[in-house]
């Protein structure tokens, strides 16, 4: 539900994100360091699993050990996420963390 | 066409007691029509389009204007019942006169219109531009609009229904 004011005198737009909206946009700039997410990963017992997930698929293996930044809205974490079976709240909790690290 | 002549209208032509000459009166009479034909040379009229995504799009700062044209496109990916209606300010605060644009079940394709209004008569037009459909052109008048109109809304609503709006104000539809 986004909100957008224009004034045609001026252009000046003026945008109120809805709840869903704020989220999403927040979601698209979560990012970290591949070490940053190994170490979130660790601590969260999921890293093995994760790297099975890697390991499974060609393309996925090199992204993981390649990248030199995840997104959170990159087709690997969408991959984790179904391998994994984590919510997307688990997700944003996992990148919040990892951040700190 | 019309020659646009600026030098017979300068400052320096056209001064404090002196008189208009032939060839200043014709370029008074002429500069305006060869604007509006877009003569070589001649100022371009400038328009200006503003456009927004969202569940509620507002336009401001319209009460200089006669009317508006807007090119809307209802997003796809809706689910449910979707409503997009339009409605009018005379303060930019309480709005009127809502007019259902779009009111059907889950959208499945984007839907385009293009919807223009006349601000003092109430006077709109909606032609639906995709998908084309037979009759897919509706007019209507709009109670309780005037020239004090200073604003526009466009609402969807409907899960995950959203649209996408550009309106060019201008100076009135006859």
């Amino acid at each position: 539900m986004t909100s957008v004011t224009i004034d045609v005198r001026t252009g000046r737009k003026t945008e109120v994100l809805g709840p869903d909206d704020e989220l999403a946009r927040a979601r698209a700039t979560m990012q970290c360091s591949p070490a940053q997410m190994r170490l979130a990963l660790h601590r969260s017992g999921l890293l093995a699993t994760v790297q099975a997930i890697a390991d499974s698929d060609p393309e996925a293996s090199i992204v993981w050990e390649y990248a030199t930044v995840i997104l959170r809205a990159s087709p690997f974490i969408a991959a984790m996420k179904g391998a994994a079976s984590m919510t997307d709240e688990q997700i944003d909790a996992l990148f919040a963390h990892a951040a700190t690290l | 066409m019309a020659t646009y002549n600026s030098a017979a209208v300068s400052d320096a032509a056209i001064a404090f007691e002196k008189p208009i000459t032939l060839q200043q009166g014709r370029a008074l009479r002429d500069n305006p029509i060869a604007v509006a034909e877009g003569a070589s040379g001649a100022p371009k009229i400038a328009r200006n389009i503003y456009g927004a995504s969202g569940t509620t799009i507002t336009f401001t700062g319209l009460g200089d204007f006669s009317g508006a044209i807007a090119d809307i496109a209802l997003l796809t990916g809706t689910t449910g019942t979707t409503v997009l209606s339009v409605s009018f300010s005379d303060d930019g605060t309480t709005f009127y006169g809502s007019t259902t644009i779009y009111n059907a079940s889950a959208i499945t394709t984007t839907h385009q219109w293009r919807f223009w209004v006349h601000f003092a008569t109430g006077a709109y037009g909606l032609a639906r531009m995709n998908p084309s459909i037979s009759g897919g052109y509706t007019s209507g008048t709009i109670s309780g609009t005037s020239n004090s109109i200073v604003a526009i809304r466009f609402v969807v609503t409907g899960s995950s229904a959203a649209t996408t709006v550009t309106l060019e104000p201008n100076g009135g539809i006859l």
